[in-house]
Order: C-alpha cells, then structure tokens, then sequence
C-alpha cells in the first residue's frame, strides 16, 4: 500500500524501497520523515497522541498522492503516517517521492507535506508535566 | 443527521458523536450557526473545518438528515 495510516514504526530504507519499486527509471528520491520533537510553545513534551478519522483520513492521503503525481509529474510516492501514542524522537510521517529528476521529486514532497496538514483529519495532542494540550486549541 | 466531533472539539462539546433531527434541507452554515455556535461559547467557529460524508465540506454545503457531519479543529498532522 503506498498510502498508509498504522499504529505501528516503519523504516524509512523499507519505503523507499517500497516506492522505487525496482525501477530504474527514477532519478531522485526525496524523503521527508518527520518525528517528534521534545518541546512545544516553551513546554518539554514528554509524550504526543494522535488521533484520527478512520476512513476518511486515509482516503485523503491517497487522494493527495494521486494531486502530487499528477501535478509534478513524479513517477511514484508513498505516504505513511503513524496514530496513537508516541515519544519524542519517534517517526510519525514518512513522504517518500520518486522522480526522473530531482526537482520535480523535492517540490512534490514540500508540496505534498504543506496540503497534509491542510487536508488530512490527523490531530495531535501533547502531554508535558504540565498537563495534556491539543497541538491547535480551539 | 449524525453528528461526529474530533480531537479538541469532543471535549468541548461533551460527546463523540450525536443525532440531530434537522427537519428538513438546509445548508451547513445555518446548521453551525443554530446548533454548534451557541454551544461553542468563546470558539472563533471559523476556524472549524468540516465535511459531509467523509468529503471536506463548505459552509454552503446542503445537509440533510441522511448526511453524516464531522466537525474538526483544524488539523495538526504531520
């Protein structure tokens, strides 16, 4: 599955491998991974939740990888977003693009990462000794 | 209509999800602006997000009983 939303770690060499796909006519890959990091609005966060909406969540990945390759051409792209409860330092998002050519394979990914956190209903809430607060408060 | 809220909003509204009897057609902005408003005191309610039948939705959006309705704080993944 090239769009995916788990509970569980991947690694990142498996889905690059996953979208290369054995092929030889890509010429760059571009990988963004992003993980959690230990503070927030001057907090020391010390664990995150995230939650999602199940079915939806997932069709708006896909349909976000589909907008991606079409619109920079890119030959194939994975995306796979963890739920659930993380740590810092542990990988949340892995965005994966294969390209001829490495610009097409860079805005893909910056383009790709930006409308996630526009279209996909993902939120992410974060525990410090404080207490626990969602990452966008209403 | 069945009425599903998400993440921040949950707590603010009190439930995960509920059935409102809308009566008839109308359009997801009156339904915001009768139902959700008043409950959401001290919420800038333009900043939720929405979509009918699992498709992002516009506050032009028609709804009718048959619809599901999610309500969203803006999103925060990645």
């Amino acid at each position: 599955m090239h769009t995916r939303i788990q509970v569980s770690d991947f690694s990142v060499d498996e889905e690059i491998k996953l979208c290369a796909d054995g092929r030889t006519d890509i010429g760059g890959i571009a990988v963004f991974c992003g993980t959690v990091r230990d503070n927030a609005r001057g907090k020391q966060v010390v664990k995150m939740e995230l939650a999602h909406y199940g079915g939806m969540a997932e069709k708006q990945l896909a349909r976000l990888r589909g907008e991606a390759i079409r619109r920079f051409g890119i030959l194939n792209m994975t995306i796979v977003h963890r739920v659930g409860e993380l740590k810092p330092g542990d990988q949340i998002v892995c965005m994966v693009c294969a390209g001829a050519h490495r610009k097409e394979a860079f805005d893909a990914c910056a383009f790709a990462m930006e409308e996630l956190k526009k279209t996909v209903p993902i939120w992410k809430k974060e525990f410090s000794a404080d207490g626990e607060s969602w990452a966008d408060t209403l | 209509m069945k009425v599903i809220y998400f993440a921040h909003l949950r707590e603010l509204i009190g439930v995960g999800e509920e059935r409102v009897d809308l009566g008839g057609r109308t359009t997801l902005g009156a339904f915001v602006n009768g139902h959700l408003a008043p409950r959401l005191k001290g919420v800038d309610t333009g900043r939720l997000l929405y979509a009918v039948n699992e498709e992002l939705a516009k506050t032009d959006c028609p709804i009718t009983d048959d619809d599901t309705l999610a309500v969203f704080p803006p999103f925060s993944g990645g």
